[in-house]
């Protein structure tokens, strides 16, 4: 699904980004874990074009991302509330990603409505505008608007540090449910350990822009982990 | 502390990420202030010499008091379109341990270094010092100063609170600009003469200095108003109260557009419901009674006047276009990320943005067609803009549009980033009239008037039919620039 290759990117001469080769099968969910300024947010980044890579690219599907923009129409992500529109009411923002889907505003209301229990009533209130939300509301909308297109790639970025405990545990069940239903291609960043082994089926822990440790979840991942970050 | 300040406002001059552009561009500015201020400085020596030639039977001083108050008006006025509101990103500052009385004791000072500050001083004093001194003496002359001074500071002051209350409430730049309309029009028919108030007004403070103590007090009353106002506003986050959250349903007809249709609502309800695009807009809009000032009976009979006409045409049929255009993607800086991975080809959004800048302008030509009343041929010329601006400006707007990595706030405090409606916006405004009128200028000598203007009429309509591949050409550039644009777009 997604091959990385070669990839460096550095700032000041100094690589926050460095990755000879990384493969992505269609269907995993990646939990990338390791220590703030590892370069978990710049490898997102830099898998949805939003920054030059120094050297090497990243292929979806066969295509450099660099090179055409169909990865769009399957990719959807979350990074930060950089990625909502401010002034919008949040049903006018899921409308609005609809659109750019070819859903209709019927479509779009149905699909919500399974989000019914994860947003809680603040979320989808009426004349209440999205830069009026709540940090962790903004998440969930943010979410939601990723899920609603049905993408067949998943990126979110530390998608359990904003919500309270009930909806991360909602989120969690919703993420295995629709990976199975949809075969969906997962990649979170996360500092909670637990739920990240829970959710995974393969983690990567980044150290200062490498990926030092590369395997398949199992009992054992989650007191490696906690082993490695304990020092 | 306020030296500190000062070297973080130094530092983050030369570091911003749009510094290699922006640097031109102020030097550039910086150039041009340079020669008029060295033109000022000359034109202040030789004043006394100029007025004897202009009048020479007449008594020099009375000329000069007679004019200063022409010149205060003026003065306001031009400030009030180009002087820059001195900022400060202010949300680090107001959680340490400073005080907010020092902020804005700061804030006032530095907002002294202004252009309009330096210019009267460099016109007047030397005059001043050389002709009244000689006439009333030293101690006259240095009230006389003082008054003047005064004056400035006034100036200064009362413009920067109606700019700043301004963006509150939109009441202030209506109430603002009809003030001016009324003083322009009383003089102009004469119902009081502002050359002679100024006379009366200049002259008792060469008869009775003790009179310079009003100025001054005015001055002080701006500054103290200003003061107080800011001291009152320095907060992060007023709400936004508008209630215009729930209009949306004036945009359905739009659906039927598509994407198209989407990306425009999208802008207009940020156009709609952001303070500070919102105030551009409406602001902008002013200006569509510049017409008023060029339609008149001496341009339209004249033809050898028609390129006021034209002039007019172009900002009337496209001044909204030109504000909004030159930050077309800034206004969206904060959601940047999120429009560029999303499921929108970039050649889409651009074209997007073509329809709504093409919209604005549609919609200034429909409003402006009420000149058509004065004179019938107006429509035409301000077609022939129209079809100009649509056709050409739009694209070179968005090309350098493409240029600009800065990114902006939307969200209202009361103290923003830099704002930049001053001088750089109107230089890049006067770029997009040169080239139009260079074109006007070569067929009006070759073949006459008429046909100028259908021949600018005529650019205009080749380069709207060539649109889509000017799109594509737009979306090459844009994705050459995009991932500095990105990062620009980061910064806050």
């Amino acid at each position: 699904m997604i091959t990385v290759q070669n990839l460096i990117k550095a700032y000041k001469g100094i690589a926050v980004v460095n990755i000879p080769i990384l493969e992505i099968i269609a269907g995993e969910t990646i939990g990338l874990v390791g220590n703030n300024g590892a370069g978990k947010t710049t490898l997102f980044r830099l898998v949805l074009d939003l920054i030059r890579a120094d050297r090497g690219a990243i292929f979806s599907k066969g295509k450099d991302v660099t090179s055409t923009e169909e990865w769009k129409r399957y990719t959807s992500a979350y990074l930060d509330e950089g990625f909502l529109i401010g002034y919008l009411t949040p049903e006018e923002y899921l409308f609005f990603v609809g659109k750019l889907n070819n859903l209709s505003h019927s479509d779009v209301k149905e699909r919500v409505r399974v989000f019914d229990r994860f947003f809680d009533d603040m979320v989808l209130k009426p004349g209440k505008f999205i830069r009026d939300l709540s940090k962790g509301n903004q998440f969930k909308l943010g979410i939601a608007a990723c899920l609603l297109q049905d993408p067949e790639i998943l990126i979110l970025d530390e998608p359990f540090a904003n919500l309270d405990p009930t909806t991360q545990l909602r989120l969690i069940e919703m993420l295995k449910d629709w990976k199975e239903q949809m075969n969906m291609t997962i990649f979170i960043s996360s500092h909670d350990l637990n739920h990240i082994t829970k959710v995974s089926s393969r983690i990567l822990l980044m150290e200062k822009g490498k990926i030092i440790k590369d395997e398949l979840t199992s009992d054992q991942t989650l007191k490696d982990l906690e082993l490695y970050f304990k020092v | 502390m306020i030296r500190t300040l000062w070297s973080h406002q130094w530092k983050s001059f030369w570091r911003s990420s749009s510094s290699g552009k922006g640097l031109a561009i102020r030097i550039f500015v910086g150039l041009i202030v340079l020669y008029l201020l060295s033109a000022a400085i000359i034109l202040g020596l030789r004043l006394n010499l100029i007025i004897e030639k202009v009048a020479p039977a007449r008594d020099a001083i009375k000329i000069f008091c007679g004019f200063l108050l022409y010149y205060f008006a003026i003065d306001i006025i031009a400030r009030f379109f180009l002087q820059d509101l001195p900022t400060l990103t202010i949300k680090p500052y107001l959680i340490q341990n400073i005080q907010r009385r020092e902020l804005i004791r700061f804030l006032n000072m530095r907002s002294l270094i202004s252009f309009f500050n330096l210019l009267p001083i460099l016109l007047f004093f030397p005059f001043v010092l050389t002709a009244i001194t000689a006439k009333f003496g030293g101690g006259t002359a240095l009230v006389f100063l003082i008054a003047v001074s005064g004056f400035i500071l006034a100036n200064h002051y009362i413009i920067l609170y109606v700019k700043r209350k301004m963006e509150l409430n939109n009441g202030w730049l209506v109430g603002f600009f009809i003030l001016c309309v009324a003083l322009v029009l009383a003089d102009y028919y004469k119902i009081f003469s502002i050359s002679r108030i100024s006379n009366a007004l200049f002259s008792t403070f060469l008869t009775r200095p003790w009179v310079c103590v009003f100025p001054v007090l005015f001055s002080v009353a701006a500054f103290i108003n200003n003061d107080r106002f800011l001291l009152n506003n320095l907060y992060i986050e007023e709400k936004d109260d508008n209630q215009f959250a729930n209009n949306t349903n004036n945009l359905r007809f739009l659906d039927r557009y598509g994407i198209i249709g989407e990306l425009i609502a999208l802008d207009l309800k940020l156009i709609w419901r952001n303070k500070r695009p919102r105030t551009m807009i409406l602001y902008s809009m002013i200006l569509i009674f510049y017409g008023f000032i060029f339609y008149v009976p001496k341009n339209l009979a004249n033809t050898s006047h028609w390129w006021g006409l034209m002039f007019a045409g172009l900002f009337i049929t496209g001044i909204t276009l030109f504000h909004y255009g030159s930050f077309l993607f800034s206004w969206q800086s904060n959601f940047f990320d999120g429009l560029m991975t999303t499921n929108l080809p970039i050649q889409s959004y651009l074209k997007g943005k073509w329809f709504l800048l093409s919209s604005m302008s549609s919609a200034l030509l429909v409003i402006t067609s009420f000149y058509g009343l004065i004179d019938s041929k107006l429509i035409l010329i301000q077609l022939a803009c129209y079809l100009y601006n649509i056709g050409v400006n739009v694209i070179v707007l968005m090309y350098f549009a493409t240029w600009n990595y800065k990114s902006m706030d939307l969200s209202r405090g009361s103290m923003m980033n830099y704002q930049a409606t001053g001088i750089v916006q109107w230089l890049f405004t006067l770029l997009l009239v040169l080239i139009p009128a260079a074109i006007y200028f070569c067929f009006y000598y070759l073949t006459g008037p008429w046909s100028a203007i259908i021949v600018l009429g005529l650019v205009g309509l080749i380069s709207l039919l060539m649109r889509d591949w000017w799109i594509i050409l737009i979306t090459k550039e844009f994705k050459k620039r995009k991932y500095s644009i990105l990062q620009g777009f980061r910064e806050k």
